[in-house]
């Protein structure tokens, strides 16, 4: 798609909280209620949960709410309807016995704003983009709703507004109905010093279409909750991630497809580029219901060693129900493999450019699936930024 | 079909379910206590650190939670267990000793013959303590130690005592705690340095009274340079209500030393079969695990090795097999210590007619196995869909010079395979059989001829219609 239409419309856009205020309070008291995520639970054996400022966003949510600034910037070629809230309360539904529970009362006490779009089935070829600036603790959400026979690419940014450590948990809910087509690229790129949780659920019904791209660079503390729900049958879904680590960033990515309908198919790749002191956990899970029989679904987690002192775990899981599917996972981890540079030095390249050149290329399988290239560009750049930091 | 996987069951039953009526010379009450514990170490006349051991362990198990992350181990209740059972006075080396009862069920199972052809010693558990232990002269004569473990401790304390619980001690996991403090039995072997076993040492076990806990205890030391192969095959008879299996193996593979440990599987299907298997290898020595798993109500076991010498290797292979109501969980743990250690590991599961196979998995580098080397394959085989197939494999790597690769796949046998092969007038039966033989080759194949023989017998029989 070509990146070079100017955006008819830029829209700053600071939302309001859809929920009334007696819904934040009784979000706040669950939230205090519920425990900090033990690290004896599964899902945080890896992550010290202990590390996200709990009280510093306590005490903000505390006060009142609609004081914390996310600047959110939209450019549209078209204005978009938004949600109802009644549809919206269901898509932000929590559920009480979630593990995340606490973060997920949390962001609703915080609750602001609320980014809802739908996306009328109309709208095709068309790019939307949203960035949001944060500052201060911060809960931004953003809701799509994608109608039958839309096709659309929607790109999404958090960013830190200024420096200085902006502690965030953010929501994303992905609805796609019937036969609806969505790119939807997200990028995390909240300060070095940054906390950031955030939960990000796709649901997909009959013949829907998802590709998903991640890229995380930013924040200290990084933990992401990825599930794509594949609800009818048909459904197909791409993802794919990359986690550009440096310094002492630890990012988590958990990935969940989850298939309850027949002949649905769900691609998955997620790459960690490991420099500087950065340490990467992928959890992945495949789970197939009884229900989806003639399921398709593919795993993939990948991991570049730059540095000694940098750490990958990966644990990419299946649990399947039903019994005619394909179902397959593969992870490695390594360093740069000694026969190519090898290859490349035979070519003139010195060392440092032939390990660049391995590690870009490791990233551009990523990359080069983004649709907008001013997008695919930047992350490029920042990929590269890291690789030369890591060598100098 | 689910009328005729029942009828599959039953035949099984009959085939290898047979058991004697019951004739014990020592049976202690039910349930665990300091008492019990005394009494067991007392009846087996050990010196007092074993006692103190087996009283710090038990004080372990106690205090230690159920684990919760794998399998539901809900229906285990230790006080409904026999912790200790002796079938005869002392160990015999002469088959002719062995009392009748015994020996029919022995006889069964064919180890005389096997025997007198080409193994090299036999030891036969029955219940909680050998029984029947013969090494053939030419191993002794080389300083082979191949004993009953009690024995073992008696004999040769000094060996005993500087490496037992060195590789699982009591306090790793609520069973190895349990089995420290109530072990009785399991091998113990010693291979001098430099000495090469040939022929695989063989121990047949076999447990036969109701609600009777086994918790035999190995303990294989291979010397530096030195070869062994060990070889354990489980079969147990069929029981009304369940009976719990917490074995520990400890291996030590020394400098240059081989070892392999095969296990053959297939307790009856009331049967909780909780294993801490262990090695560490050391400087260019080799371990290789090779784990069929058929039997069992729920099987948790996940042979490890520590690879924490320069150039240590090790191969696990292991074939899982869930029928209705089982689950097995079966996998393995690797942990690189050292430079330039490679590990290999194939895991195979078949499920069927609602049985649930899992993978668990651990593989670790740590900082400092530079050029370690891991490769991990689990292929999983669905034969209906009831049934169920899991794997979690967990990689945690610090160190950047290494090579590791992971896959892993589920499926279901491919029509087009089906097809060719019925179209060369194979019955469906057949072809499925067939393929599932195919499947776990890679495994089989490193098997003793006759293990494999068996095993290939004991797969053809599960899959016996298994279609149609």
């Amino acid at each position: 798609m070509d990146s070079q239409i100017p955006a008819l419309k830029s829209t700053p856009l600071v939302s309001d909280s859809p929920w009334p205020l007696e819904e934040h309070s009784s979000a706040l008291e669950t939230a205090l209620r519920k425990a900090v995520p033990d690290r004896k639970e599964e899902d945080w054996r890896f992550l010290d949960p202990s590390i996200f400022p709990w009280e510093e966003f306590e005490q903000a949510a505390l006060q009142e709410h609609r004081k914390f600034g996310v600047q959110s910037q939209v450019e549209s070629s078209v204005a978009l309807p938004a949600v109802d809230t009644a549809r919206l309360s269901q898509t932000l539904a929590i559920r009480e016995e979630d593990t995340d529970a606490k973060f997920l009362y949390l962001h609703r006490a915080v609750g602001n704003p609320v980014v809802a779009y739908r996306i009328p089935g109309d709208l095709r070829d068309s790019a939307i983009r949203i960035v949001q600036r944060i500052s201060g603790p911060a809960a931004p959400t953003i809701v799509l709703h994608v109608e039958s026979r839309a096709d659309i690419v929607v790109y999404h940014r958090w960013e830190t507004a200024a420096n200085g450590a902006t502690p965030m948990i953010g929501r994303i809910e992905i609805v796609l109905e019937p036969g609806a087509r969505l790119h939807f690229l997200h990028e995390d790129q909240l300060s070095a010093t940054s906390p950031l949780y955030y939960r990000a659920h796709a649901r997909l019904a009959e013949n829907a279409h998802l590709d998903w791209g991640v890229f995380t660079t930013g924040s200290v503390w990084h933990a992401a909750k990825m599930t794509i729900d594949l609800q009818g049958a048909g459904a197909e879904s791409t993802t794919y991630g990359l986690f550009c680590g440096a310094g002492e960033r630890t990012a988590e990515h958990r990935t969940l497809q989850n298939h309850f309908c027949p002949r649905a198919k769900s691609d998955l790749v997620f790459k960690s580029l490991l420099a500087g002191k950065s340490h990467s956990v992928y959890q992945g899970m495949i789970r197939v219901e009884k229900t989806a029989q003639r399921t398709d679904a593919y795993q993939a987690s990948r991991n570049l060693i730059l540095s000694p002192a940098a750490h990958a775990e990966t644990i990419p899981r299946l649990e399947i129900l039903a019994d005619d599917v394909r179902c397959s996972h593969g992870a490695s981890v390594g360093t740069v493999d000694v026969n190519m540079l090898f290859y490349l030095m035979t070519r003139g390249l010195n060392r440092a450019q032939a390990l660049a050149m391995v590690a870009e290329g490791f990233a551009e399988e990523v990359i080069r699936r983004v649709p907008l290239n001013d997008i695919a560009a930047r992350w490029r750049s920042a990929v590269q930024q890291t690789i030369g930091n890591n060598l100098a | 079909m689910s009328n005729k996987t029942v009828d599959l069951d039953i035949d099984n039953y009959e085939r290898y379910g047979f058991h004697q009526p019951e004739k014990y010379l020592v049976k202690m009450d039910k349930g665990l206590s300091r008492r019990v514990v005394e009494e067991i170490s007392e009846y087996k006349n050990e010196p007092s650190w074993m006692r103190d051991f087996r009283l710090k362990s038990l004080d372990i198990f106690l205090s230690k939670p159920m684990p919760t992350w794998g399998a539901d181990l809900s229906g285990v209740d230790f006080d409904n267990i026999h912790y200790y059972v002796r079938p005869t006075d002392r160990p015999q080396h002469n088959w002719d000793d062995v009392p009748e009862d015994i020996k029919n069920t022995f006889d069964k199972l064919g180890i005389p013959e096997a025997e007198k052809k080409f193994l090299a010693g036999v030891g036969a558990q029955y219940e909680s303590e050998m029984v029947y232990h013969s090494l053939q002269k030419q191993w002794e004569e080389l300083g082979v130690i191949f004993l009953d473990t009690d024995t073992g401790l008696r004999d040769h304390p000094d060996i005993f005592r500087k490496y037992f619980a060195s590789i699982v001690p009591p306090s790793d996991n609520k069973l190895a705690a349990l089995n420290s403090a109530v072990w009785s039995g399991g091998s113990f072997i010693y291979i001098p340095p430099g000495v090469h076993v040939t022929i695989p040492l063989q121990a047949y076990f076999r447990i036969n009274a109701q609600n009777m806990g086994q918790f035999e205890r190995t303990l294989i030391i291979a010397d530096e340079g030195s070869n062994v192969h060990y070889v354990e095959g489980c079969t147990a008879p069929v029981y009304s209500s369940d009976s719990l299996h917490a074995a520990v193996v400890e291996c030590i593979a020394k400098r240059g030393a081989r070892m392999r440990y095969t296990t053959i599987q297939n307790w009856s299907r009331n049967v909780y079969n909780l294993v801490t298997k262990r090695a560490v290898a050391e400087d260019d020595a080799i371990v290789e695990w090779v784990d069929c798993n058929l039997g069992s109500k729920m099987t948790m076991k996940y042979p490890a090795v520590f690879l924490k010498g320069r150039g240590a290797r090790t191969d696990i292979l292991s074939v899982a097999y869930a029928g209705s109501g089982q689950h097995i969980e079966a996998g393995s743990k690797v942990i690189h210590s050292a430079p330039h250690t490679t590990s290999v590991i194939v895991s195979k599961s078949i499920s069927r007619g609602g049985g649930r196979t899992s993978y668990r998995g651990l593989l670790k580098i740590l900082n400092g196995a530079v050029g370690s080397k891991s490769s991990v394959r689990c292929d999983a085989l669905l034969m209906d869909e009831m049934s169920r197939s899991d794997t979690y494999p967990y990689i945690d790597v610090k160190e950047e010079k290494v090579t590791l690769g992971h896959e892993a796949t589920v499926s279901k046998i491919g029509d087009e395979q089906l097809f060719y092969l019925m179209s060369r007038a194979l019955s469906q039966a057949q072809a499925t059989a067939l393929i599932v033989q195919g499947f776990i080759e890679p495994v089989v194949k490193e098997l003793p001829m006759e293990y494999a023989l068996e095993m290939n017998r004991l797969i053809q029989l599960q899959m016996e219609g298994s279609v149609g």
